[in-house]
């Protein structure tokens, strides 16, 4: 065997992993061979340095953890033998398996549903608590859809259904302006949109639009 | 003289709820099993996660240990290597912990010896070595701290890795050889003369 093959079993040699054969060559080669001594001699150096590095430690919590693990596995809250006397007593007493949990905790709670049901049946179950006879609907204003329509007319046309907020000058020869006084308006409007109020103001020129759709707008000059 | 019970007669006594028989299995393993995830990962927390997962899978499922198929450390390596695999595809590249010795560090080491300038050169080469060990690939890694600090047999690393035996030697040889190049001027002082 050439030096490079050597090489490439000294970690077993020194592992102790080679068959007697194997190991048998490689021991003639190195009697022989310096090169090949020296590299032995550096794995051998090479694992005295690695054992030089300190074993770690793991902290108590981690031996804690899987104790606790191996405790609630095998359905045990804490660790009775540790407790004496009274509280040993107390702590026997008190240890239920979980399914028996459960199930106690299943039947508190159908019993606490039919004793209400039965206490509708007998009659005794408590007033229910009426709402007041008046709502104070300043808070909670009913819903509603108004029928909103918007000029705005600098040259507009008089419309029939427009309400002309200029009066009529007095003593003027000439008829008023068929245009339509440019209104501003600000209403106010109530809509609903899945089931939520909302109540908007808006100047004519900042109107948002209205998700109701019997509201109609009318917006802009010469119409 | 009674003979210590087998692990397979503690985990059998374990699986039934014996917590004195699972305490003494996991006293027996623990630190190797924590060595290992530590020697990988480089960090206590995530190696303590990971040998707390290893024993947990014992604790849940004892019957996925199977004699035939090694030993109980073996087993437990395994389980350990899967764990720390997920965490370091977790992690972009290994970054070992800083080199700061605890206060049980610092009294092995002043214990081993008297000489404060040796106990500090140990403790430097004891530094070097972790920081080298950093640096290998995870494969070559495993495997040497498989070999050299869990002292598995070369057939067990193959089983724990899941390959077979000419891949375990060949990679315990490149990671001695990566190993012994980044170390050289500490190991130059330890080889001794030729007789």
């Amino acid at each position: 065997m050439n030096c490079q093959e050597i090489n490439h079993q000294l970690g077993e040699l020194l592992d102790q992993a080679l068959e007697p054969a194997q190991a048998a060559a490689v021991e003639r080669h190195l009697r022989y061979c310096a090169e090949c001594q020296a590299e032995l001699e550096r794995l051998r150096a090479l694992n005295t340095a690695l054992q030089s590095v300190e074993p770690p430690m793991a902290s108590a919590s981690l031996d804690e953890r899987v104790i606790a693990a191996f405790r609630l596995r095998h359905g045990r809250a804490r660790d009775v033998s540790e407790a004496s006397g009274w509280r040993a007593w107390l702590f026997n007493s008190f240890v239920v398996p979980k399914p028996a949990l459960a199930l106690m905790a299943a039947l508190l709670v159908g019993a606490s549903a039919l004793a209400y049901r039965a206490g509708e049946i007998m009659g005794t179950r408590l007033p229910a608590i009426e709402p007041p006879a008046q709502a104070d609907y300043r808070i909670a204003p009913p819903v509603e859809s108004v029928r909103v329509i918007y000029v705005k007319a600098p040259g507009g046309c008089a419309r029939p259904n427009l309400r002309q907020t200029a009066p009529r000058q007095p003593g003027s020869a000439k008829a008023p302006d068929a245009r339509l006084v440019a209104l501003q308006l600000e209403t106010q409007t109530s809509a609903s949109e899945a089931g939520i109020d909302y109540t908007t103001s808006a100047a004519l020129e900042s109107f948002e639009p209205v998700k109701d759709p019997s509201v109609r707008i009318i917006k802009g000059g010469n119409q | 003289m009674a003979s210590s019970p087998t692990d397979q007669e503690l985990l059998t006594a374990a699986a039934r709820g014996d917590q004195a028989a699972f305490s003494q299995l996991y006293q027996r393993y623990r630190n190797r099993v924590y060595g290992f995830a530590y020697r990988m990962l480089g960090a206590q927390v995530v190696a303590e996660d990971v040998t707390h997962e290893a024993f947990l899978l014992l604790i849940r499922q004892p019957e996925r240990y199977q004699v035939a198929r090694g030993s109980l450390l073996t087993f437990l390596c395994a389980v350990a290597r899967n764990h720390i695999f997920q965490h370091l595809r977790r992690q972009e590249r290994y970054a070992p912990e800083p080199v700061e010795t605890s206060g049980e560090c610092d009294e092995a080491g002043a214990g081993r010896s008297f000489d404060p300038l040796s106990g500090l050169l140990e403790r430097e080469l004891a530094a070097k070595v972790e920081a080298a060990l950093a640096m290998l690939p995870v494969a070559q890694r495993e495997v040497l701290v498989l070999r050299e600090y869990q002292e598995l047999s070369y057939e067990e690393i193959a089983t724990v890795i899941g390959a077979d035996l000419n891949v375990v030697k060949a990679r315990l040889y490149r990671a001695r050889q990566a190993l012994a190049k980044r170390l050289a001027p500490y190991l130059s002082a330890e080889i001794a003369p030729r007789a």
